[in-house]
């Protein structure tokens, strides 16, 4: 018995930037997760959670979800997956992975509430429990009521963050879960590669399958074959050629930048590089325009596709604070209020006071009498007009 | 009174201790019942006085010399003639437990005279005496002969711990169940730790109870750097193998701590970034397993501080290699404070360590919990510690001795609670058995157990004890604050999810083997389809 692991594919994602390019990136890499799939002849495909990036994916997230798991399903691949709180909605509304469940795309395991299933594949009955996300207060309830199946192979399939882990709100230890009476434990919800065992029996999160944030953007990402046909499970982990390439470098000032950059060959990569640049403490107006400038002049040679500058604050509990300076994306499509306010005040200062202003105002009012003023000004509408015409 | 009076009061009487004689004896562990008539010296007036108690050990004797040759006629399996009884009597022994006098009870103050009358009590007399409000109560069992009389223990008082002693097959472990089972039911925390390993696969009798079965190891980055070093070099003596080892230990946990934070990884992943950035800078083994990749991290933070006294720095890498050897390490093994909550029992697994490890888990698991309770992290929580003798033994000095007697000592004023469990309490140290004020007595056959139980208890009269070696598997003599004043002996309930522990069918697994070897050599070998060829 074989079976595809994979979790966390957020489709309809397009962090960081918003960015059209982005958006395609998740899709490609569930694309070759497909492929994958078809090419081992797995029995199935378990997802472990947070299929879509919302509960309300966009019309263009669901077109693509059916494009993808029909190519499985014309091959006889069954698609099993249980809820992430991402594909659970905070209102009253159907949950999307419903939707796709009536038409037959998949097969939800769980939304709410662990269930217990067998499922019949091609190489014989394998039991499931199955845990979709549920809050830390709430889950120790209901792992008391657990039903573990009687079949010969069963796996545990959660969304939920183990204690093992160590970091804050985890859900549960493998204890807690009772890992020992399955064969093998499939995980969702952290977003990089891991694997534990708990006497003797593995448990992984094979992570996201593209980068939603720098943190996890540094490892390679991955998928897992896991092979049931013996006693114990077996797991093949495959690399995944698809997602984009993130960068980040630690530098004091703009030379160790260039130099650092000379070192990275970014053309060499078939989808443009995202560049996070740390600075490691506050630097003076002019050489922070100067980084400016070269990480959108990276850009506007689309030599990288995103870059981010954050500064160094200083180191608390042992976490080293960061913030933002800016960030700059190839803005072919979209164009943020940021940007408009800048290049229509073009002093930096005056135009951080305004955007503050626009952005602490409390009423529409507020903000009406801002742009108004603004607006008063004829040099400002014609460079606005000008602006505007150009793009 | 419509029964039939047992005996009459002997020669000897005090207020809590008469002797019975009677005809007939009657099982030791019979509940009794004396209605008197004293005169108070002062007022000259007569009280009438009920007491209600329990026959304690029991004997048969002749008035007359037994001979083999007068009694030859009537070696029949049972003489019935009406002279035999006249012949023999029989002595009782039975303590008196409350005056029940206007129902209510009290202390007895009055010494029942000679030839009272000694009645069984029935549940009329008892309940009086062994009522328990069920807010503070869990039931454990019923008192002995009387179904319908529920005993009931103060889990409050619990905060003056309990010593449970009982021979092998006595019922100890049926009792732990039972009385981890109905704390969690009503909300309580407790953590076994299970030496034997036959807690695993305990279920609760209710679906509001999370029993989890919690693998132990020794967490290398949680465990403070002090106590791990006491458990790498155990010498106490060696105290400047200590200091560096103590700064290897620290230098690399920090590193550790900071990545896995920074990244937001776990310990046994940011060990392994640790060591490939180590890897670009020097040549080093090629590692996969996250504590092995630990140890040789360590041995090289013991070798950059290794300057002057090269043979010292040998001799803490001897023993890190020791130590990695002999015991189960982890990573990201969560502490037991990690996982304890209410209506929870967690199942702490020692069964596959070695008995220096179980010792030094168990301080682990003491010093984790104490810890945790008084920083106000976890719920008030029960620790059962099985085959306690191991751990808080009289003669050799344990690892985990001195953290349960702080958990003992300090446990109280934060809800830590601790539960000794063991079968030869004779050579528990008395000095931590006798702050237990709570007692669950088993059958007890050894005379040196008995009297170690007498001396360490400061409520337990003699002829409590001499009912332990006739007590049945099951059956126990209860006392301490949580049962309230009046000790009781109780028939434990039988706890229905526990499957193992219990004595295992030997014939049975010896059955189920051989019939699998049958099974087997049945089977054709490849070679034998061939025949002669």
């Amino acid at each position: 018995m074989l079976f595809l692991q994979v979790s966390d594919t957020h489709l309809g994602a397009s962090r960081p930037g918003k960015l059209r390019e982005r958006e395609l990136d998740f899709y490609d890499a569930f694309n070759e997760v497909v492929e994958i799939a078809i090419r081992e002849h797995v029995d199935a495909v378990i997802h472990a959670g947070d299929f879509f990036d919302e509960p309300r994916p966009t019309p263009q997230a669901y077109l693509f979800a059916y494009k993808a798991l029909k190519k499985l399903r014309d091959r006889g691949v069954d698609f099993l997956i249980v809820a992430g709180q991402h594909d659970q909605p905070r209102i009253s509304q159907l949950p999307p992975l419903r939707v796709l469940g009536e038409m037959g795309l998949i097969r939800l395991l769980a939304q709410d509430n662990p269930e217990t299933h067998i499922i019949k594949t091609r190489s014989g009955e394998l039991g499931v429990v199955a845990i979709p996300y549920l809050s830390p207060v709430k889950i120790g309830e209901s792992l008391r009521n657990i039903r573990v199946p009687e079949t010969s192979k069963r796996i545990l399939v959660a969304h939920l963050l183990l204690k093992e882990l160590n970091i804050p709100n985890a859900h549960a230890s493998l204890a807690e879960l009772s890992a020992d009476k399955y064969s093998y434990v499939a995980l969702g919800d952290y977003h990089l590669k891991y694997e534990t065992r708990y006497r003797g029996v593995l448990a992984t999160y094979t992570g996201s399958t593209e980068a939603l944030d720098i943190l996890e953007a540094l490892s390679d990402k991955y998928i897992a074959l896991v092979d049931l046909s013996t006693s114990e499970a077996r797991v093949n982990w495959v690399k995944l050629n698809t997602p984009r390439k993130w960068f980040r470098v630690e530098v004091r000032n703009y030379r160790e930048l260039l130099d650092n950059i000379s070192k990275i060959t970014l053309e060499k990569y078939s989808k443009t590089p995202i560049l996070y640049v740390t600075l490691k403490g506050r630097l003076n107006d002019i050489e922070t325009r100067r980084i400016r400038d070269y990480v959108n002049k990276l850009i506007s040679e689309k030599k990288i596709l995103v870059g981010r500058v954050e500064v160094e604050e200083g180191e608390e509990s042992r976490l080293t604070t960061r913030s933002a300076l800016f960030e700059a994306t190839s803005s072919s499509q979209t164009l943020t209020l940021d940007q408009v306010v800048f290049s229509v005040l073009g002093d930096r200062e005056l135009a951080e006071i305004v955007l503050a202003l626009l952005k602490s105002s409390e009423s529409v009012e507020d903000v009406k009498l801002v742009v108004s003023r603004v607006l008063e000004d004829e040099k400002l509408i014609g460079k606005i007009k000008r602006l505007v015409s150009t793009k | 009174m419509n029964s039939r009076p047992i005996g009459i009061v002997g020669e000897t009487s005090t207020p809590v201790e008469i002797t019975v004689k009677a005809t007939h004896p009657v099982p030791a562990g019979t509940y009794i019942y004396l209605k008197f008539r004293v005169r108070d010296p002062i007022s000259s007036q007569d009280l009438i006085r009920e007491v209600v108690g329990v026959i304690g050990s029991v004997s048969f004797k002749s008035h007359t010399p037994i001979m083999s040759s007068t009694t030859s006629s009537a070696m029949s399996e049972f003489s019935e003639s009406y002279i035999s009884d006249l012949k023999r009597e029989s002595y009782m022994n039975a303590v008196i437990i409350a005056d029940i006098t206007n129902r209510r009870a009290e202390s007895p103050r009055y010494p029942p005279p000679p030839e009272t009358p000694v009645y069984p009590a029935s549940r009329e007399h008892l309940v009086e005496v062994y009522k328990s409000s069920p807010e503070s109560c869990v039931k454990i069992g019923n008192l002995l002969g009387f179904r319908e009389i529920d005993i009931g223990v103060n889990v409050n008082a619990l905060a003056k711990h309990l010593l449970v002693v009982g021979t092998t097959g006595a019922g100890k472990s049926n009792f732990v169940a039972v009385l981890a089972d109905r704390v969690a039911q009503i909300g309580g925390s407790v953590v076994v730790f299970d030496v034997h390993g036959e807690y695993r696969g305990l279920q609760s009798e209710s679906p509001s109870v999370h029993v989890v079965d919690y693998e132990a190891v020794i967490n290398l980055v949680k465990t403070p750097v002090d106590m791990l070093v006491k458990f790498i070099i155990p010498e106490a003596a060696a105290t400047k193998q200590r200091r560096i080892l103590r700064k290897a230990l620290s230098s690399l946990n920090d590193k550790i701590q900071k990545i896995a934070v920074e990244n937001r990884i776990p310990y046994s992943e940011a060990v392994k970034r640790l060591y490939s950035d180590e890897k670009k800078r020097r040549s080093l083994p090629q590692l996969e397993n996250p504590t092995e990749i630990y140890r040789e991290l360590l041995e090289s933070e013991v070798r950059i501080r290794a300057s002057s006294d090269e043979r010292r720095y040998e001799d803490v890498l001897d023993k890190i290699e020791d130590f990695f050897e002999w015991h189960l390490v982890g990573l990201d093994t969560p502490n037991v404070s990690e996982i304890v909550g209410c209506g929870k029992i967690v199942v702490v697994d020692v069964s596959a360590l070695i008995d220096s490890e179980k010792d030094y888990m168990l301080k682990v698991v003491a010093e984790d919990l104490l810890w945790s309770l008084k920083q106000r992290r976890i719920p008030p929580t029960m620790l059962v510690v099985e085959e306690a003798h191991l751990f808080i033994s009289s003669k050799t000095q344990t690892w985990s001795k001195e953290s349960l007697q702080r958990f003992i000592r300090e446990g109280r004023k934060f809800g830590g609670m601790l539960v000794i469990v063991s079968q030869r309490p004779r050579a528990l140290d008395p000095d931590v058995a006798s702050q237990v004020q709570n007692f669950v007595l088993l059958k007890l056959v050894q005379r040196s157990d008995r009297v170690f139980i007498t001396e360490v208890s400061d409520v337990l009269s003699e002829e409590y004890v001499n009912i332990l070696p006739a007590l049945s598997p099951g059956q126990a003599v209860i006392l301490g604050e949580w049962i309230g004043k009046y000790p009781a002996l109780v028939n434990i309930d039988l706890h229905r999810g526990k499957r193992v522990g219990a004595t295992p069918n030997i014939i049975q697994a010896w059955r189920v083997k051989l019939r699998e070897i049958s099974e087997i050599t049945k089977t054709k070998s490849p070679s034998s389809e061939w025949g002669d060829v």
